[in-house]
């Protein structure tokens, strides 16, 4: 009769302690490699990035220089861009907003979202397959063969797929391709992860997130040949810290800081200027 | 005189017929998903490797994953079997109004979209009311930051563990016996009393399994926890976010071995569990 109040208080007991346990494990710093930075003059509360995952290890390096150079803490919320947004939107909460690709923000430019937008690299439509090409895919015509699986991410949720359907609609091949698609998957990274995984011969998707896939290589073809997105960095307008955050997507910017970074991770970085050691605001 | 005709005395013989095709339609049917399982857990041991287990193990975040992961799904647990505990007991054995329409609520965290349960938390603590706000309020009033903070991973857990549990312990309760807890009162007991030393040794079988159902339903959560604690890692990342990421930037090894380091620990945690119902088994 005595095991049900045992159980009852054992669980009570483990619950209060692992309530502390987590309450003083939020409380410790965020990075461990990081110092204390509160006790050096730099500003304890740590900019916020809602970043499109696709970007993650890019911003997660760029982020650790700027901490070492500035002591100022970055944190970062991955997700999915559409997903991201609704969360500033909701919580009101971020400094700063990296989707995927531009369209997200010109999205929550028109929602008053975000108030300043800065571009820092470009990415271009590309064809997906695995290492080698097994299946020899090198022209649209290859896309159409019955023997080819292509996947490519829904236009009407993915900006990837949008810009294929915008590129190939004039010349009336959209409705081929759309036709001939095996399947439609709702981001650019899950159409890549269908090749990776095998689910797929082929991917329509941008040049810069097949950096992260050392078995996939970019196949270009010429009906893609001008059709470019621009990754973009939005400075949230509820930003707590608005002049911060502005020093950071600066620091991003430029091309001896940010830019390089995103040149030496396989990215198009664009055109920046040089960083001038601006000091923190 | 003649005798009235007999019937024939019945010479049915029953002839020993062969259990196996019961037994191998059962075994065939049964066995089959637990052979999709198992090949599931072989495609995803195929694809990775032990040096990418390695990797993913030796990774600061992981860890910090694989102990966030452990807490967070504990103590969601637990909070389950305690409000599951007296809310079950009541719709099981109290009839009052509004009983259909609670037993319908209690389910509708089990039918709601996972993403869907997250911007409802989010929407919740942000609501503005007049300019006041659940968050903003446990902020200021308390330093305790909710969003994209550690309690709203239990929270997020809990809204769906609960429910689980809730189901499970009602269940429990409806096959035991309430007559005994009558004799009880009728010996002097209070309804109190009856509960605590008539029902509840009896529901211990049904809590453990409701907290076992809970906390495994807390590791595998994942869209509230997305959309409400965000992947902050070192601070709200935990497995099932942690694989996301990893398929985001395409680590589709990375994710496989972190999938199969919750498998190990799940099947862990099930083992203790099982054993702790052994012990307390009447």
């Amino acid at each position: 009769m005595i095991r049900p109040f045992l159980l009852l208080l054992a669980s009570l007991i483990v619950a209060a302690g692992l309530m502390v346990s987590l309450f003083f494990s939020s409380r410790l710093k965020s990075s461990p490699s990081l110092p204390d930075l509160s006790r050096q003059g730099h500003p304890s509360t740590p900019l916020t990035v809602f970043c499109a995952a696709s970007n993650r290890e890019v911003m997660q390096t760029i982020a650790r220089d700027y901490e070492r150079e500035y002591g100022v803490r970055i944190e970062f919320q991955f997700g999915p861009s559409q997903t991201l947004l609704t969360s500033i939107e909701v919580s009101g909460e971020g400094d700063l907003y990296l989707p995927a690709d531009e369209s997200y923000l010109q999205l929550a430019a028109t929602k008053k979202i975000v108030t300043k937008r800065i571009s820092l690299a470009r990415m271009h439509v590309v064809l997906g397959v695995p290492k080698g090409n097994p299946k020899g895919i090198h022209q649209f015509a290859d896309l159409l063969r019955p023997d080819v699986r292509v996947v490519q991410a829904n236009p009407d949720v993915a900006a990837v797929g949008k810009l294929t359907r915008e590129t190939l609609t004039p010349s009336g091949k959209w409705t081929d391709l759309h036709d001939r698609t095996t399947a439609f998957v709702s981001t650019v990274t899950e159409a890549a992860n269908s090749v990776q995984a095998g689910a797929a011969d082929v991917s329509l998707v941008y040049d810069a997130v097949l950096t992260t896939y050392p078995d996939l290589e970019v196949c270009e073809i010429e009906e893609f040949r001008e059709t470019f997105a621009e990754i973009q960095i939005g400075i949230v307008s509820q930003s707590a810290q608005p002049a911060l955050a502005r020093h950071f997507a600066k620091y991003l910017s430029a091309s001896d800081r940010g830019l390089e970074r995103y040149r030496e991770l396989g990215f198009r970085p664009v055109q920046g200027a040089i960083w001038g050691g601006e000091p923190l605001p | 005189m003649s005798n009235p005709p007999q019937s024939e005395p019945s010479t049915r013989t029953f002839r020993h017929r062969s259990d196996f095709p019961f037994l191998a339609a059962m075994w065939g049917l049964g066995g089959s998903y637990v052979l999709l399982v198992l090949l599931l857990i072989i495609a995803d041991a195929v694809r990775t490797s032990p040096r990418h287990l390695g990797e993913a193990l030796l990774k600061p975040e992981i860890q910090a994953a694989v102990l966030l992961t452990l807490k967070t799904c504990t103590l969601s647990a637990i909070l389950s079997l305690w409000v599951a505990l007296p809310l079950a007991y009541l719709l099981s054995r109290q009839h009052f109004p509004g009983r259909f329409l609670i037993d319908i609520l209690v389910d509708i965290p089990l039918v709601l979209p996972p993403l869907v349960l997250g911007l409802s938390l989010l929407m919740l603590f942000h609501l503005s009311l007049d300019g006041w706000k659940l968050e903003s309020w446990l902020r200021a009033s308390f330093e305790f930051p909710v969003t994209y903070h550690v309690p709203s991973i239990v929270l997020a857990q809990f809204v769906v563990t609960a429910s689980f549990a809730i189901r499970t312990l009602r269940v429990t309760f409806d096959r035991i016996d309430p007559r005994a807890e009558d004799v009880a009162r009728t010996l002097g007991c209070s309804r109190g009393q009856a509960f605590f030393r008539v029902c509840l040794p009896q529901a211990v079988p049904g809590m453990l399994t409701a907290f076992t159902i809970a906390w495994a339903r807390a590791l595998g959560e994942f869209g509230p926890i997305l959309v409400f604690s965000g992947t902050t890692p070192f601070r709200t990342e935990v497995l099932s976010t942690a694989i996301y990421l990893e398929l985001g930037i395409g680590h589709l090894e990375s994710a496989i071995a972190i999938s199969l380091l919750m498998i190990a620990l799940a099947v862990l945690v099930l083992v203790i569990l099982r054993c702790l119902g052994d012990w307390t088994a009447p």
